[in-house]
């Protein structure tokens, strides 16, 4: 539809963009007021947890929305599994070193 | 500013928590990115029309080979007209319920002994197959009769589907029948000298870019090699022993998919012929096209006016390779590929086959085999058969027939649950699209093992024997039909 083609999906990954920019520009405070010792690489590996939730997330929402319910309720089971155990290693890696300095 | 418990609430929290709100909102916004792309109908495979060739979008150049991937294990003949199982079934039809009227030459009680000539040969060397011939016309008599408990539920599939089929028969019928010998009927028409193109490659581009404009989704271009031309019957011509015509030098190969909900909700809802209708127009018009830039010019078309076997055409063209299941299987619409030719003297450059993994796929999917009503489909680690010089799939084209004068439809439409469940005619969405070329590129397979055990595990299908009529199945369907082919949902019923 004309609207939406010209201007609703546009407006919308525009403004996705400025939730991207706002979650980065935030971040380092996070940092900063855990008293995570961030480097590259720490950094490196966050974005791509996050990465990896957004794409289990659209993953199993794109399987619902063709129809396949029961395909997507299983790939977001799976992958959000996946993502939460990732994201409790990533946690431990990120504290374990800023818990070591601090001692 | 300060909270309720008198701590300040700064600059920086106000960025963090921002932040941290803008985290979820993104994550929410994905999750209905992707629930829009999952419903969008321009990723259905090749509905995303793009006049221009758009959607042949698979880069085919990094899986070019030299040799075509069907096995050639032995010495070649061409198929010949009673391997053809509408060619076989006419002719019992013939003998059945002759066209003069006159009583029939043969008839059900009787034998193969009974059967004239090559009918006879045909059938004392493939033993089981009259006997299935005999099932597949009973069931289309109970097909029949069940017509008329099912006639409501199924009208507006029918309708659908008549109107899809109107086009291709009879008088009116575009395009017409070939009328004389090729040498002949292929050349009637022509209105000027043959233009001479700047290059065979001039000459495949503007065809490739014509075809589209005429709503080919896919085209390709191959030689017409003598081993796929069908033997003992030409169309124009009649029953005939020939050699391929020397003026057949290449082939314009077509594809498009079937509508894409109607698929999805085979085997009741669907129909063969919406493909068909489409396919008969643009090689018509490739025919009349070319014609009119002085060249000689034949369709093939379906349901059964061709003169060459397609999918080896098409896997020459490097549109595909075949499928456990038969059907050509391409990157870009799956197994829901429907072919059509036009066979031509233009000088065209001839595109290059391509390998992009199915036969290590196939081997291990097996999917199709397990959803086919009739189990036409084989479940071997390899193709057990060798078909005419050619170690490949094959199905049991009768046993499929007999499923098609089963379920539940007006009369022998098809089944095509086996294009429907193939993993590789998924749609055109991201998901599918990453996984289908990630696995393409992957050499390992490893890739496709983890994608099909998910396919598999995630994946609901119902089975079999589910998609026959009552008392053997329960008329299912591989995915809920389309609103707008429901008769409840148009119509009073009471």
């Amino acid at each position: 539809m004309f609207i939406i083609d010209l201007f609703l999906k546009p407006v919308f990954w525009i403004i996705m963009g400025m939730l991207y920019l706002i979650m980065i520009y935030s971040a380092r405070y996070w940092a900063q007021d855990l008293n995570l010792q961030m480097n590259w690489w720490k950094w490196l590996l966050s974005a791509a947890w996050f990465i990896l939730l957004s794409l289990s997330l659209a993953g199993g929402m794109t399987l619902i929305g063709e129809g396949e319910t029961q395909a997507g309720l299983y790939f977001l089971g799976l992958f959000l599994l996946i993502d939460i155990i990732l994201g409790v290693g990533l946690w431990r890696l990120i504290t374990m070193k800023s818990k070591k300095k601090r001692v | 500013m300060a909270d309720r418990s008198g701590k300040k609430f700064n600059r920086r929290d106000f960025i963090k928590y921002s932040g941290l709100a803008g985290a979820a909102l993104s994550l929410g916004g994905i999750a209905g990115a992707g629930y829009l792309s999952g419903r969008n109908k321009a990723t259905h495979t090749g509905w995303g029309r793009d006049a221009y060739g758009g959607n042949q979008y698979f880069n085919r150049a990094a899986f070019r080979v030299h040799r075509p991937t069907y096995q050639k294990v032995g010495p070649v003949r061409r198929i010949t007209y009673l391997e053809n199982i509408f060619n076989r079934n006419g002719e019992l039809y013939r003998l059945m319920f002759p066209r003069d009227g006159s009583s029939p030459q043969w008839t059900l009680k009787q034998g193969v002994s009974d059967l004239p000539g090559p009918l006879r040969d045909y059938y004392q060397s493939h033993p089981g197959s009259l006997q299935e011939f005999k099932k597949a016309f009973r069931r289309g008599q109970q097909q029949k009769k069940n017509w008329k408990k099912y006639k409501t539920r199924y009208l507006l599939a029918s309708a659908w589907s008549a109107a899809h089929e109107s086009p291709l028969h009879g008088k009116g019928a575009f395009p017409s029948e070939p009328e004389g010998p090729p040498e002949e009927s292929d050349f009637k028409g022509i209105t000027t000298e043959a233009y001479s193109l700047k290059s065979p490659g001039h000459g495949s581009r503007l065809i490739k870019k014509i075809a589209h404009t005429f709503g080919a989704t896919l085209v390709g271009i191959a030689p017409v090699r003598e081993q796929w031309v069908y033997q003992g019957y030409l169309r124009g011509v009649g029953k005939t022993q020939f050699n391929k015509p020397p003026h057949w030098k290449h082939a314009v190969v077509v594809a498009i998919p079937h509508e894409w909900d109607s698929l999805y909700a085979n085997p009741v809802y669907g129909t063969s012929y919406d493909a068909y209708s489409m396919l008969n127009f643009i090689a018509g018009k490739l025919e009349v096209f070319l014609k009119h830039l002085g060249y000689a010019a034949r369709p093939h078309v379906p349901p059964t006016d061709y003169d060459i076997a397609m999918p080896p055409l098409a896997i020459d063209a490097g549109l595909g390779e075949q499928g456990r299941h038969g059907i050509l299987i391409t990157p870009e619409l799956g197994a829901n590929t429907r072919l059509a030719a036009v066979t031509t003297n233009m000088p065209l450059e001839e595109d290059h086959p391509i390998d992009f993994g199915v036969a290590e796929f196939c081997r291990k999917c097996k999917i199709c085999a397990d959803q086919c009503p009739s189990g036409a489909i084989s479940s071997a680690e390899k193709p057990p058969d060798v078909i005419r010089g050619y170690r490949r799939w094959a199905i049991n084209q009768d046993k499929c027939f007999t499923i098609w004068n089963t379920v539940a439809t007006q009369h022998p439409r098809g089944c095509r649950v086996c294009l429907a469940v193939c993993p590789y005619s998924r749609k055109n969405n991201w998901v599918h699209r990453l996984a289908k070329d990630v696995d393409a590129y992957d050499p390992t397979g490893t890739f496709s093992s983890a994608m099909l055990t998910m396919q598999k595990s995630f994946f609901s299908y119902p089975g079999g024997a589910q998609y026959l009529p009552p008392p053997n199945g329960t008329n299912a369907v591989y995915q809920k039909p389309p609103q707008w082919l429901k008769t409840e949902e148009w119509f009073n019923l009471d």
